[in-house]
């Protein structure tokens, strides 16, 4: 048996500006942070999905979409 | 004067806002609301890691280092964590495998899931887990492979 003690300073910070509505550790919706190279759709990505759920998938066209018409329906909260 | 130093502070305010902004990026939203309060918990979680370590068969770890700048010691194990680590909570995997000779050290580690379900590290494949250069000469010479909020810890 172990023990583990253990206090990561960045992750406050990131903790705390997460609130802001920022990122600097890269990590939301991943396991671990990635650097901005490494991220796809940088710097607001989408497709990430909340941690513990399966990522998310782009909306299907509705009938009103395809014939041109403006659905609002899906929208969702953006930052 | 006091305009010259009122501007030198608003654009001192202005460049920490844009390094921020520009460093990582925005929040993520998917999931609406839920979303955000799930990331703002695991982040909250990532803040510490403080739990015991438990193994089938015997193992060996010592190893401190303050700030990420003094490592010192040596171990590896690979077994069952209880506690809070790795913004997670509960039981989960973990292996790590940490050295450190004051100067130089480099930190593996690898966090299961309990909570959350993050797809698996394998320790074979060291971009599934936390890998990083810690002490002096560990920030300066390759592998650059540390993450973003790895360090200092």
């Amino acid at each position: 048996m172990g023990l583990i003690i253990n206090a990561n300073f960045a992750q406050m910070i990131d903790f705390a500006a997460g609130f802001m509505g920022l990122d600097p550790a890269g990590d939301d919706g991943r396991k671990y942070g990635l650097w901005p190279s490494e991220i796809p759709g940088w710097p607001c990505p989408s497709g990430e999905a909340a941690p513990g759920e399966k990522p998310a998938t782009p909306p299907k066209k509705t009938e009103k979409q395809a014939s041109g018409a403006r659905d609002t329906s899906s929208l969702r909260a953006q930052p | 004067m006091r305009s010259g130093r009122a501007l030198g502070r608003v654009g001192l305010g202005l460049a920490l806002a844009v390094v921020l902004a520009a460093s990582q990026g925005c929040t993520n939203w998917q999931g609406g609301v839920p979303g955000f309060l799930k990331n703002r918990l695991k982040d909250a979680m990532e803040c510490v890691d403080y739990g015991v370590t438990v193994t089938k068969d015997p193992q060996f770890s010592f190893y401190l280092a303050v700030v990420s700048m003094t490592p010192i010691g040596c171990g590896k194990v690979d077994g069952t964590f209880y506690g809070m680590g790795g913004g997670d909570i509960g039981a989960m995997r973990i292996h790590y495998e940490h050295w450190g000779v004051m100067a130089y050290g480099r930190e593996v580690t690898g966090w299961g899931n309990s909570v959350w379900s993050f797809p698996e590290f394998d320790p074979k494949k060291p971009e599934t887990m936390n890998c990083q250069g810690v002490g002096i000469g560990g920030f300066f010479t390759p592998p650059f492979d540390a993450r973003p909020g790895g360090r200092p810890t």
